[in-house]
């Protein structure tokens, strides 16, 4: 190859730049059109998914119904979980929930912490690190679930709970503000969570809810620790207004003793939960002890629900309405357990009190110690302390007890209280006898609906056919279960296992003038029931009881004879004449004598408030559930009277 | 927006005290509807006050079906008169929707049913309905695998299968 000149060599080396450059020129507009048109299909990908989403109904939902969705989706969760699963599968249906998902905090306000997370402080789990984190600062649930630790190594000691003070140092102060807490663990943790919950110097003005259930049968330890602990940090100063927020609290085999307290002005349900076997006594005696249901009660006066399933207190103090209002200011004060007397707490604003397990006799004593004046449902189940209860293996011996210490000094009558909101009263019990005493000083004039019900649930299982009528127990005379027995505004009644004597059935219908709807289950006696309801009223015509009655259920009830179900809807519906009405038949003793009814003077409240003016109303439902003697003709034939008839055939296997 | 219009005399209610409001469903059917009824939407309300501002009344029209209409107005219907709180503008919204047994039966409905309701719902501002439809679509997905929901309310999985098993997109701890 022959030396190029200087001249000719700038020139070629000028042509190959000027080439390069144009292809350099070239690759770039290559580049800026492939950019484009990568920009172009992916505007068109992304609109061709939306136009395919548009196939799909549920993507027409705009992304705030779908949040609206996807939290009530979360309402629910499974305590037990390592995490609450449900937002996360959510964000992992479609890139659209994905975006959503992750964009909603409050779908991830669920926290669930492990035993690990507890013990190594600021140390929590990465799926409980990316649930905070998604959360962004918004107020979150904790939810802890944590087997008893080995019981060689529980942390009850009190140097350790002085050591946790420093609630700065424990893994709840690393989390964004607390919206509720539920708490399912042994007591070496619950020990650990309330001791934060009480040493807290912040106030927690997020916390709505508090949850907590023990699971060891040793949870007297945990009352102990805390309870008499007399360190100044485990004080609860009367004034202390950590919790402004908190709505419900609901405690299992945790007792009120070793709660936070301090005033608890938003606190509207209080669940007080007992197991039948934690703790036993002596401990249980402390445990249920009032002093402390007083207190935490004083601290929560705008509580509108409270439910106690054995968790009744034990009434081993007596009420004085002039001790001072002052009592429970003093922390220390209050705490001596050798006070006799403690002042009343007027619950002015508790609207509903279900208590399961009850002394007969506790009833008084809890309206005693804390007034209800606005109470409008009382849902009650009593332990029959005269029989073995199979579920217990004896009657609670608590409850047995819980009464005992309260009785007053012979001679002291006990004051009627009357509960004169009071709508709804649901009561449960074992045998009738128990129905003797824990009405006799409590008055109920606004009552509209009563259930009363036998819960020995083996008459259940014995089902129709069994001999199981013939063990029912006899519910006792009205006069004998209320003080007084005049229900003017009852329009329910619900009775359920039990006898109905015939003598008893007139005087109890003739108390309840404006009863509208009558349920019987699985009640013997029902005969008595319809053959006073068809009875007349004597030259006026019309029904003598009840005259408003529009409904009969009877449910499971063997006794009941269909052409006395008839007579009542004949008379009631304006298609019998009041001389056909049957004449009940005087009650009999065993041998044959028969009982003459007593001439006695009307008595007040149980004649009817109507008019002889006012009409009756017509029966305009009947059903009928897994009752022998009443066949689905028969049934349906009352439809010809313009009843509505729903009718089903026994069960071969009630539940 | 049409001034007159033709009304089919199927869809004209009963006399009522309030008046009378033209609703043109997307397949151009004109439900006549009493306004009472229909306070419950507040899009229908301020379309009324528009209407009193301008003294003239028009037909509204709506961008759903006349079946999903009818349903929206069945609903009203039967709340005519009941005070929800969820529909009352000046009380705070509540913390859930309370649940109404009428309003589960009342939404027993195949899914694309459900989801056009909630969609009109929605537009209309009836806040009650909207919250009833949601709690019915929430409990159908409740407890199920992603698959699942996928099924249950006919989602297409856009992922790619690298984004499906991107570490990212996981919280499974």
């Amino acid at each position: 190859m022959s030396r190029l000149s200087p001249g000719a060599l700038d020139t070629a080396l000028a042509v190959i730049s000027g080439k390069i450059g144009i292809l350099q020129k070239t690759q770039e507009q290559l580049r800026i059109l492939l950019d484009s048109n990568q920009a172009s299909i992916a505007t068109l990908e992304a609109e061709r998914r939306d136009l395919e989403a548009q196939r799909y109904p549920i993507h027409w939902l705009p992304p705030e119904l779908l949040i609206q969705i996807f939290v009530l989706a979360t309402d629910t969760y499974d305590a037990t979980a390592h995490i609450d699963i449900t937002p996360v599968r959510l964000s992992h249906v479609c890139r659209k929930w994905r975006d959503i998902s992750l964009s909603e905090p409050i779908l991830w306000r669920r926290v669930f912490l492990r035993p690990d997370d507890l013990r190594h402080r600021h140390v929590i789990s990465s799926a409980a690190t990316a649930f905070v984190s998604r959360s962004r600062g918004s107020a979150v649930e904790v939810v802890f679930s944590g087997r008893p630790s080995d019981p060689q190594t529980l942390l009850v000691q009190s140097a350790l709970l002085l050591a946790l003070k420093d609630t700065q140092g424990h893994v709840f102060s690393t989390l964004p503000p607390l919206k509720s807490i539920s708490f399912q663990s042994g007591y070496d943790f619950m020990v650990n969570m309330l001791t934060f919950l009480r040493n807290g110097k912040d106030a927690y003005p997020s916390l709505q809810s508090i949850d907590l259930t023990l699971i060891h049968p040793a949870s007297a330890h945990l009352f102990d620790s805390l309870r008499n602990d007399n360190a100044p940090v485990f004080m609860n100063p009367w004034n202390r207004q950590h919790f402004p927020s908190l709505q419900e609290v609901s405690v299992q085999d945790v007792a009120l003793g070793c709660l936070p307290l301090g005033q608890l002005p938003a606190l509207r349900e209080l669940s007080l939960q007992v197991t039948p076997w934690a703790p036993q006594p002596p401990y249980r005696a402390n445990f249920l002890h009032i002093i402390h249901l007083a207190r935490f009660l004083a601290c929560a006066p705008n509580l509108e629900r409270l439910v106690l399933i054995r968790g009744g207190p034990i009434f081993n103090l007596q009420v004085d309405p002039d001790a001072p209002a002052a009592f429970w200011a003093e922390d220390r004060a209050w705490r001596h357990v050798s006070h006799t007397r403690i002042p009343p707490v007027p619950m002015e604003h508790l609207r509903e009190l279900e208590w399961t397990g009850a002394h007969p006799d506790s009833l008084h004593f809890f309206f005693t110690h804390f007034p209800a004046p606005n109470l409008e449902l009382l849902d009650v189940a009593f332990v029959d302390v005269n029989k073995h209860n199979a579920p217990l293996h004896g009657p609670d011996p608590i409850a047995v007890a819980s009464v005992t210490a309260d009785t007053p000094a012979p001679g002291l009558l006990q004051p009627v209280l009357e509960l004169s909101r009071l709508k709804v009263l649901r009561v449960e019990c074992t045998s009738g006898d128990v129905l003797r005493a824990p009405f006799l000083k409590l008055c109920f004039p606004a009552l509209e609906t009563l259930s009363i019900a036998n819960a020995d649930l083996s008459l259940r299982w014995a089902g129709a056919g069994s001999n199981a009528f013939s063990t029912l127990p006899h519910l006792p005379r009205t006069e004998s279960i209320f003080r007084d027995p005049r229900m003017p505004r009852l329009t329910h009644l619900m009775l359920s296992a039990f006898t109905v004597l015939q003598e008893h059935a007139p005087t109890m219908l003739a108390y309840m003038p404006a009863l509208e709807h009558l349920e019987c289950d699985i009640v013997d006696g029902v005969s008595a029931l319809l053959a006073a309801l068809a009875a007349t009223r004597a030259h006026v015509g019309g029904p003598k009881y009840c005259p408003r009655l529009s409904r009969i259920d009877l449910w499971c009830c063997e006794d009941v004879g269909f052409v006395l179900l008839e007579m009542v809807v004949k008379l009631r519906n304006g298609f019998r004449k009041h001389a056909e009405a049957p004449v009940p038949q005087p009650a009999s003793m065993p041998n044959g004598r028969v009982i003459k009814p007593l001439r006695r003077t009307a008595r007040a409240g149980t004649e009817s408030p109507l008019t002889q003016e006012e009409t009756c109303a017509k029966i305009t439902e009947v059903h009928v559930d897994g009752c022998p003697s009443i066949s689905e003709d028969d049934a349906r034939s009352l439809e010809k009277w313009g009843v509505k008839v729903l009718w089903s055939p026994p069960s071969k296997h009630p539940s | 927006m049409p001034t007159i219009v033709s009304v089919d005399d199927s869809t004209v209610p009963g006399e009522g005290s309030s008046r009378l409001l033209l609703l043109v469903s997307s397949d151009n059917k004109h439900i006549v509807v009493e306004e009472d009824i229909m306070s419950r939407s507040r899009f229908i309300s301020k379309q009324v006050e528009g209407f009193e501002a301008t003294s003239q009344r028009h037909a509204i029209l709506l961008p759903f079906s006349s079946f999903v209409l009818n349903k929206v107005i069945e609903y009203c219907s039967h709340y005519r008169g009941y005070y929800l709180l969820e529909d009352d503008p000046d009380a705070a919204p509540p913390g859930r929707s309370p649940v109404r047994e009428w309003d589960q039966e009342f939404l027993d409905v195949d899914r694309n049913m459900l989801l056009r309701i909630i969609k009109a719902a929605h537009y209309l501002e009836i806040k009650s309905l909207v919250g009833s439809c949601a709690r019915a679509i929430a409990d159908m997905i409740r407890g199920k695998t992603t698959e699942e929901m996928r099924e249950i309310l006919g989602v297409e999985n856009d992922f790619t299968p690298e984004e499906e098993h991107s570490p990212s997109s996981k919280c499974t701890g």
